[in-house]
């Protein structure tokens, strides 16, 4: 035992150092990243409004609660395509990756909950890309179950989970209202995904965020 | 009868020494958990600074030894003059990717997606050798067993904590290359009894492409389907369609993982 270790010690260590675990890890790394000054990110917003007057907090505050919607319901379901139409290529394909692990693993997540408030915390805009991080304020159950409780506790509890959404700097809104209303940004049609990403009546690719605000990220309390 | 006694005495000797030494590296390895998860912040960074020292080369770098934002908007503006389709938000998302396939190798020992992501130099580096040590360590356990899925271990979830651009390299040794730089949050359970093992592990990523090449925009996602029968895969994980067993290619939009650097500072 001792011996099958000791080729590996250097590696080990190099991984203590770089890594936080266990109640260093909830307490740092996975908690959510604190909100933005209030000012900085009103005035972060009127830009945003400035370059793109089709935008409308409101409707992609909306628009986000129902992307998490969606996304539960994948969750509940286990089946990752029905989250295909909001996420990012990239956030998808590794939402992807989870349930196969968890389909066999046997984990099933248990529990309903809703958004009872959502406000912006951050608002940034560079030269390439413009991303909002909205904290949704939920409500409800969660639970994940393998046989035993994995994670979550059954009961109603309160939480807040980080949705940022991002979209290239050029990119304004869709007279359609996009993806976050479920329509495509380049043809306005509803949002029928297929598998390599596009659209299926226009065939643009609508979920990189070239053209509009995808679900770009999902960061949640440790739980 | 007196040499008897000395070679009794010697392999005595020699047994008593190899359990002090075993015992001194057990208590050695009781230190470094102590000293690297405890709460003393002093502590954790004397050890992270004495890790890095002595780290070889290519494996771990020092925090904030890393190119200015100023120096990278210019260095992703030369890149885009040559490349017009290169999009930085698409190229994080892929990035994203190989995020998900670190942590399925390195927290459930499946490398499946791993090993189609990543330079064949990257098994060479001091992290892939450890990735890939951790892996046939499990094999070796598993055995014959069918599946891959290592049952005593599970990810719950994957995310990330700030990426960002750190540097851009362009006809480095004939060769593209892009340094991201973020936090890899990984929930996991370990069996018998599913103890929770979260990390938050700092990396930084390199991925390379060979120089000159374009981004094609089409090309950021898996194939779903097969291409020689049209059967749909499985999941991203499978290698090879699950019905002709024709290989399944993998575009990454041109980059791949080539190394990755664990960042150690405070």
């Amino acid at each position: 035992m001792i011996l099958r270790v000791i080729p590996h010690v250097g590696a080990i260590l190099r991984g203590e150092a770089a890594t936080d675990s266990g109640a260093r890890a909830r307490s740092s790394g996975e908690e959510l990243t604190p909100a933005d000054d209030q000012a900085v990110v009103a005035a972060a917003l009127v830009t945003l409004k400035s370059r793109d007057g089709g935008f409308d907090l409101a409707a992609t505050t909306r628009g986000v609660v129902r992307a998490r919607e969606v996304v539960d319901l994948a969750r509940q379901a286990g089946d990752a395509s029905a989250a295909r139409q909001v996420m990012s290529d990239g956030l998808w394909r590794v939402f992807d990756l989870l349930q196969a692990e968890r389909a066999a693993h046997g984990v099933r997540r248990q529990g309903t909950s809703v958004v009872v408030g959502a406000e912006v915390v951050a608002a940034t805009r560079d030269r390439l890309a413009e991303q909002l991080r909205i904290r949704l304020a939920c409500q409800g159950e969660r639970c994940e179950v393998a046989g035993v409780v994995l994670r979550g506790q059954y009961g109603q509890q309160r939480w807040d989970e980080d949705w940022i959404i991002r979209r290239s700097a050029d990119a304004t809104t869709p007279a359609s209202g996009g993806v976050l209303s479920g329509r495509c940004p380049q043809c306005g049609a509803a949002l029928r995904i297929e598998a390599d990403g596009s659209c299926a009546y226009c065939r643009a690719l609508v979920l990189a965020g070239g053209r509009d605000w995808v679900v770009w990220s999902i960061e949640e309390a440790p739980w | 009868m007196v040499i008897v006694e000395d070679v009794i005495g010697g392999i005595l000797g020699i047994y008593a020494l190899a359990w002090a030494v075993a015992l001194a590296f057990i208590v050695f390895l009781g230190l470094v958990l102590v000293v690297s998860r405890g709460r003393s912040d002093a502590g954790r960074d004397v050890f992270r600074r004495a890790v890095a020292a002595g780290a070889p080369r290519g494996a771990v770098r020092r925090a904030g030894r890393a190119g200015s934002p100023a120096d990278t908007a210019i260095a992703i503006s030369g890149l885009q003059s040559v490349d017009p389709s290169f999009d930085v938000t698409a190229f994080l998302d892929s990035a994203r990717v190989a995020v998900g396939a670190y942590a399925m190798a390195h927290s459930a020992q499946d490398d499946r997606l791993l090993r189609r992501i990543t330079t064949s130099g990257y098994w060479q580096t001091p992290n892939g050798k450890a990735v890939a040590a951790a892996i046939a360590e499990w094999r070796r356990y598993a055995g014959d067993r069918p599946g891959a899925t290592n049952r005593g271990r599970m990810v719950l979830d994957i995310s990330w904590r700030q990426p960002e651009v750190k540097t851009i390299a362009l006809g480095d040794q004939g060769m593209d290359r892009i340094t991201v730089r973020l936090a890899s949050v990984i929930a996991g359970a370990a069996g018998p009894d599913w103890r929770r093992t979260d990390e938050v592990t700092r990396f930084d990523w390199d991925f390379v492409r060979p120089a000159g090449q374009r981004t094609d925009p089409r090309a950021v996602l898996l194939p779903r389907i097969c291409g020689d029968c049209g059967a749909p895969y499985r999941s991203d994980l499978d290698d090879a369609c699950p019905y002709c067993h024709a290989a399944r290619p993998d575009t990454q939009a041109g980059w791949r993982l080539d190394r990755m650097y664990l960042v150690v500072g405070t």
